[in-house]
This record gives structure tokens, C-alpha cells and sequence, in this order.
């Protein structure tokens, strides 16, 4: 890679590495493994930064290579599971994590089940359409949408969240809020 | 109405991180890059070789310390066992090296069963410490190669490595015929390979420390045929397992030439030909964060005009092109996608006769020819 090449990825780099680490936070609900799987993300991206450009939207581009990246992580973390019974570590609050009111909705996500984290961070806050969060998370629509109304669901019930939650006057897709909020 | 998306939008910017970690992302793609260079090479070789005796084997490690010297010299103690009754499906072996333990999965997702498909593994990784081994947790300190391809037609078995400065980790494909396969380390231990079935496949896989050579590996067939290997160890320890032979065939003699060299990035870089009992290897070293590939092709001869392997240019390094030409080139013409023309010298290593050039970042090859000392062409070749 030319050093031109390389001042430019070292630009972008620094430019949405925040907001890739709150991407991967919102999928993983760790800090720690957030950083590791944004940085897994960017190297891969330097290691095919021509095409990225070529591409012609890096941050579309980067921003699948992290959802992917939390693929591998989770089907690996699957396996161990399973072998072991070992549970998930417990949630234990991030000092990374102001205080803030809102704040309350990232311990309610990381309680969710990954899948159903993650369909809630790619359909609701990436604002992707179901299709494109079925594609991206390697599963049927179908999935997405009873992901998306269990994870609505726990999270309206799970703890002091309503006033933060879609109720039944909201503009939701009816099928997702069928069978899940009415 | 509360809006879902500015409120995990708002809850998400709380969020704080740390600050960007650029020179380890771009050493850490650097490194990516230098593996995918195998691939591409892979690629290479199924284009142009014409003929070619035996069968193409290809590996590649990315930059890593070198393997940590024992302190202890006792020998570590090596399992490994099929997975037990009830493991996850895609598991396909388990074991111990010392108190770590280690668990191999074949990925279904990336073309488990599909020829000519990339075959991705997870390696899950236990250190041990002081955790007792019944009960401690398999954490991810492993990770997924995706570049296996499956055994061809007369090729028992390919295997892929992943590992760092204290353990390897190897697992790959066997073919139908092979019973099992059998590593010897220099420690002296043996570690034997049962091939377990998943997704349609036949798989084995092996941990060792990376201090620990491999002096050989042997492999038995249903019909009785046993193959023996003497492996190429890579500058971070792990082994190319090459060319496979009946135990008394001829083998290649060793020789190891410096086929290029240079300097760049503040650091020095070069190209180095190893020829043994594995067949050939190249190995592209650079003393900065450039890292170092390997790429190697299972010949007791090569007799043809053969691009060996590419390499991309990193930072101010050049890129980097290698192969093999017929044993009476003197030369190899070079074309390049610029119109720029240029001759490279032919250099004898062992049996083989390889040669090497490098490239300015944004120059491609278009067409390569091999010429005696006559100036007769043996043998072209036009790159895609």
C-alpha cells in the first residue's frame, strides 16, 4: 500500500473508530470484546483497502466486515458453551458507561440473547430493513422478525424501560409487533 | 411516542472508547495480507503450470516471534483423541499439550463438503494455569483459518496451521483411503491422527508447541501403502507438510538460495528458495511489520514455466513476484501491464530452477517467457 494509501486508512481509521466501537458494543454488550472485534475489522479492511475504496462506501463496507466479525465470535463462543455449560459472564456494569437515564437501555441489551441483540441493534438503530438484517446476520426473515419480537418484548418487561419502548400506538412494522407487543 | 433508534442511539454514544489502536490495525492487516498471499498464490499455479510433477501444496504464516525456547526440557505431554460422544457437531478433535487443552471444529458455513471451497476451522484454546483442567472454560484464544483445500486426486492429506510463539495448531482435510496419519516430534513423541467425519468430509487436526519441531509424519492407507514426510519448518516453527512419498523414493536434495533482496521501510526484505524432501518453498521475509508467507509447491522436479507467487506491496516495500522455469531457461522475459520490458536471471536451486523480481507498487505483470541462452522461448505465459 502506497503511504498515500496508507495516511488515507490511518484517516478513516480515526474517523469512525467510535462509532464502530458503539457498533460492535451494541452487538456484543462488552466493551472489551467490542475493541477487539472493531480492530479485527479495521485490519481486515487495511489488508483489502483497495478494494474497500474501490467500493466506493468504506464505512458500509467496514460496518459489515464488524457484523460479521461478531458472527465468527458468537459461533465460536456457541461451541464452548455447549461443551461446557459454563454460563455467560454476568453483566457486570461498564465504567466506560455514563450514568446517563438512557444508559439503562445498554444493560437491557446485553441481557438479551446475542442474536436477538443484534437484531435490534441492525434493525432499530442501523435502521436495516429486514431483509438486509437477515442477510447480514446469515439468517431467514422470519428469524428477524420473531428475533426482533422476543427482543422487544424483553426488553419492554425486562426492567424500568417502557417510557423508552415502542408501545402499541407506534409506527412499527405490524408483523413484528404482532405476537410480540399487542 | 419514544423513538427506539434515537434512544439507542443516544444510549450507544455513552459509550466511550478508547483510542484508535491504527498502527496495530494496520500491522495486523499487513499480516492478513502476507497469508493471503498463499491463496493467491494457490490461484497462480492452477493457472499457469503446464506440467507439473506431483501436486501443488501451498501454506503460509503471517509474521510471529520466534518459537519461545523451553525451559523446561522434559517432554510435554501430547493427546489427542477424536472428539467424545456428544461433542457439537463439526468438532472434529480435542487434546491436551501439557495443562492447555484445545478443541478443532470444521466450519460448515464456508463450503464444508463443497470442492474447491475454502474449509475454515475454529480453534478453541484452554491455557489451563492454575485452573483445574476438568473444569475450566474453552475460550476463544483460538482462531479460524479459512484457506484449506480439500485433498485432490492423489494427495492424502492438506493441512493448515494457525498458532502463535508458544503452540501451533494444524488440522486439514485426509482423503477417503488414509487410516490414519502419524506426527513425530522432535521431543519424541508421536501424535497420531484418527480422521473423524463431519458435514461429509474426513478431517485431523494436532496442537504442539512451536519449540517442539515435527522430524517427520507417516500415513497409513486402507490398502496398506504407507507415505512418509519430512516437513518444512516455517521461521515461526510451524510445518509445511509437502510432498508425500513411499518411504525409499528419491528425494529432492536440500539447497536454500537468496533469490532477492532489498531494503525498505527502514528494514531489509528478502526472498529465500528452500529446497528439501517437502519439495520447494519460498519464504518472503521483511524485518519491519511487512511480515513474512511462505508458499511451497510439492515437486521432486518442476519442469515448467510457473509463477510460484505474488505479493502486494506494503507500505514502501515492493511487491514481490516468484516461480519456477523449465531447467534450461537461462531467463525469464518480463512484460508488465505498463508495457515495460525487462529480463530477470534464472537461479539454480537444487533440482529446480527459480527466479524472482520485484515490482513498484501499481505495477502488474502482463506476460512472462522463459528463453534458454540461445534467447529460444520454452515456455510463456499471460497473466490475467
Amino acid at each position: 500500500m502506497s503511504t498515500g494509501a496508507d495516511e488515507e486508512f490511518r484517516e478513516f481509521m480515526r474517523g469512525r473508530w467510535p462509532a464502530m466501537v458503539r457498533l460492535a458494543y451494541g452487538l456484543t454488550g462488552d466493551l472489551g470484546h467490542a475493541e477487539d472485534i472493531t480492530q479485527a475489522a479495521f485490519a481486515r479492511a487495511y489488508a483489502a483497502w483497495g478494494r474497500v475504496i474501490k467500493a466506493g462506501d468504506p464505512e458500509a463496507y467496514l460496518r459489515r466486515i464488524v457484523i460479521n466479525e461478531n458472527r465468527r465470535r458468537f459461533r465460536k463462543q456457541r461451541v464452548a458453551e455447549v461443551l461446557l455449560g459454563v454460563p455467560p459472564d454476568s453483566s457486570v456494569p461498564d465504567t466506560a458507561v455514563e450514568s446517563d437515564e438512557r444508559a439503562a437501555l445498554l444493560p437491557a441489551l446485553r441481557q438479551l440473547p446475542p442474536r436477538q441483540r443484534a437484531v435490534v441493534v441492525l434493525r432499530f438503530w442501523l435502521d436495516m430493513s429486514e431483509a438486509d438484517t437477515a442477510a447480514a446476520l446469515g439468517c431467514s426473515v422470519g428469524t428477524v422478525k420473531s428475533q426482533a419480537s422476543r427482543a422487544l418484548v424483553a426488553l419492554r418487561h425486562g426492567s424500568a424501560l417502557a417510557g423508552f419502548l415502542p408501545t402499541d400506538s407506534d409506527r412499527l412494522e405490524g408483523d413484528i409487533i404482532e405476537g410480540g407487543l399487542r | 411516542m419514544s423513538d427506539l433508534r434515537e434512544d439507542l442511539d443516544a444510549a450507544l454514544r455513552t459509550v466511550e472508547p478508547g483510542q484508535a489502536p491504527v498502527d496495530a490495525a494496520i500491522r495486523s492487516g499487513r499480516r492478513i495480507r502476507a497469508r493471503r498471499r498463499g491463496t493467491a498464490i494457490a490461484t497462480a499455479i492452477g493457472v499457469v503450470v503446464t506440467i507439473a510433477v506431483g501436486y501443488p501444496a501451498v501454506s503460509h504464516r503471517a509474521a510471529a516471534p520466534a518459537p519461545t525456547q523451553p525451559t523446561d526440557r522434559r517432554p510435554v505431554l501430547i493427546t489427542d483423541t477424536p472428539p467424545p460422544a456428544g461433542a457439537p457437531a463439526g468438532v472434529i478433535a480435542v487434546g491436551q499439550v501439557g495443562i492447555t487443552t484445545w478443541q478443532v471444529s470444521a466450519d460448515k458455513s464456508d463450503g464444508s463438503g463443497q470442492a474447491g471451497r475454502p474449509q475454515c476451522f475454529d480453534v478453541a484454546l484452554d491455557p489451563g494455569g492454575s485452573t483445574p483442567l476438568s473444569g475450566s472454560v474453552l475460550d476463544n484464544g483460538g482462531s479460524t483459518d479459512c484457506d484449506l483445500r480439500y485433498p485432490g486426486q492423489g494427495d492424502p492429506v492438506t493441512l493448515e496451521g494457525t498458532g502463535g510463539n508458544a503452540l501451533y495448531v494444524m488440522a486439514g482435510g485426509v482423503a477417503a483411503n488414509v487410516q490414519y496419519v502419524v506426527v513425530h516430534l522432535a521431543g519424541g513423541q508421536v501424535v497420531t491422527m484418527i480422521p473423524h467425519a463431519a458435514y461429509g468430509r474426513r478431517f485431523v487436526a494436532y496442537a504442539a508447541p512451536a519449540s517442539d519441531r515435527v522430524l517427520s509424519a507417516t500415513l497409513r492407507t486402507d490398502g496398506g501403502q504407507l507415505l512418509a514426510t519430512r516437513p518444512f519448518i516455517q521461521p515461526d516453527g510451524v510445518p509445511v507438510f509437502g510432498l508425500w512419498a513411499t518411504p525409499g523414493r528419491a528425494q529432492p536434495p536440500t539447497a536454500t538460495v537468496v533469490l532477492d533482496s532489498g531494503r525498505a521501510d527502514g528494514g531489509s526484505w528478502s526472498v529465500t528458495a528452500y529446497e528439501g524432501p517437502w519439495g520447494t518453498c519460498v519464504v518472503t521475509a521483511a524485518s519491519g511489520p511487512g511480515g513474512s508467507s511462505t508458499a511451497c509447491r510439492a515437486t521432486v522436479r518442476g519442469t515448467s514455466l510457473a509463477v510460484l507467487g505474488f505479493d502486494e506491496s506494503v507500505g514502501s516495500m515492493p511487491s514481490e513476484v516468484a516461480g519456477f522455469a523449465p531447467l534450461a531457461a537461462t531467463h525469464i522475459a518480463v512484460t508488465l501491464t505498463n508495457g515495460t520490458s525487462f529480463q530477470v536471471p534464472v537461479m539454480a536451486v537444487g533440482n529446480e530452477r527459480l527466479w524472482s523480481f520485484s515490482l513498484a507498487a501499481g505495477q502488474g505483470v502482463r506476460r512472462l517467457t522463459a528463453r534458454d541462452s540461445a534467447g529460444h522461448s520454452l515456455g510463456s505465459t499471460t497473466l490475467p
